[in-house]
């Protein structure tokens, strides 16, 4: 069966992340809290081919209720808002913390991480760290990190069949 | 979203609010739209689920492509295929949703993790599980001793909520007879729905 994952946010990454995932057996669901912005991606993604299935909702928790995968590519500045709208229907759901990797002059926010996992408590939290997209493609290296050993193989397998090449490293969180 | 299920396990044992909080952090919400899938032949049954709203029904493909229907799923009813479930072995059964539906599922480790944090949900689900097998001897009986015009009328009776909800060729294919002949006791019994 196709699993659906829910992306929330449709900005760079996002959409980055939703073109890979769309040439792939996923269905998926899109939100932007510009809406135009997730219709805009959905439509072009929808061009690309036959197989694509993608579509754009207009609320993210019923997207996220519907899903089996989350993946949250929303700013720092407003994961909290979003984990706390969607939580309940995250119940024992895999999310995937996408997370850009902060350039040498930036500050690194790696407490992000675990505040995450105190809004979504009951959720099994992976984090994704990509480098910073450049004219909207990813490069081809993906990190991960999270507690749950299942999660992050199942998260590792889904980067690979978006032709990321993952690398688990060791969670400093812990 | 767990006002029935709630409702569905406290009418076998009685929950503390405490004990009803942790349950509710094992079950997985889903929202699962009509005419889409839950389960496909040749995928592992991960989870049987239980339906909070909805209706949703398990059947099974022959050879020559016609549908078998297993098992209807509205309210309070659990759905699921119990072999692929226990064994990991691919399943050979689809599940479908006939109207928007939504579901709490529950996997294998939460289901070990729930009867052991909460030991009186052992009870719940022998009970469930009696309640089953007692469904399905019956089912059993059925198929093999009752005339269709029997069968039927054992299916208006004992399901009337699900009579009104779907199609007349789903019932003919869970009562394995063909629509025609479906039909045609209906027209015989004029009143009986």
């Amino acid at each position: 069966m196709k699993p659906t994952i829910a992306i929330i946010g449709s900005g760079s990454t996002g959409s980055a992340f939703a073109t890979r995932l769309a040439q792939q057996a996923y269905r998926l669901l899109l939100f932007d809290q510009d809406s135009s912005k997730a219709q805009t991606l959905a439509k072009n993604l929808l061009q690309t081919g036959h197989s694509v299935d993608v579509e754009a909702t207009d609320c993210k928790v019923t997207a996220c209720w519907e899903a089996d995968v989350l993946i949250l590519a929303v700013s720092e500045s407003a994961k909290k808002a979003v984990a706390e709208q969607i939580q309940q229907v995250a119940t024992c759901k895999l999310v995937i913390n996408l997370a850009t990797l902060a350039g040498p002059d930036q500050a690194t926010n790696t407490h992000a991480g675990e505040e995450l996992q105190q809004w979504l408590p009951n959720s099994k939290l992976v984090h994704v760290w990509i480098a910073p997209s450049k004219n909207g493609t990813l490069l081809d290296t993906a990190f991960i990190t999270g507690q749950h050993e299942e999660a992050i193989a199942t998260v590792a397998d889904l980067l690979t069949v978006s032709t990321l090449t993952p690398i688990v490293v060791e969670d400093w969180s812990a | 979203m767990y006002d029935r299920l709630y409702q569905h396990i406290s009418r076998l044992v009685s929950l503390t609010d405490d004990e009803f909080t942790l349950l509710k952090t094992l079950f997985i919400p889903k929202k699962l739209r009509r005419k889409h899938y839950l389960l496909q032949e040749g995928d592992v049954c991960k989870a049987i689920a239980f339906v909070e709203k909805g209706l949703l029904r398990a059947y099974t493909i022959d050879t020559k492509g016609t549908e078998h229907i297993l098992q209807f799923a509205p309210e309070d009813w659990w759905i699921s295929d119990m072999y692929s479930y226990l064994t990991g072995e691919p399943s050979d059964t689809q599940i479908d949703a006939l109207e928007d539906s939504e579901l709490l599922l529950l996997e294998r480790i939460n289901m070990d993790l729930m009867v052991e944090s909460v030991p009186k949900m052992e009870r719940f689900f022998r009970i469930t599980l009696q309640n089953n097998y007692i469904a399905t001897q019956r089912r059993i009986k059925s198929a093999l001793s009752q005339s269709a015009e029997e069968k039927y009328a054992d299916f208006i009776h004992r399901y009337p909520a699900i009579v009104q909800r779907v199609p007349q060729h789903m019932i003919a294919s869970y009562l394995g007879i063909t629509p025609a002949f479906l039909s045609r006791i209906r027209s015989r019994k004029p009143h009986s729905d």
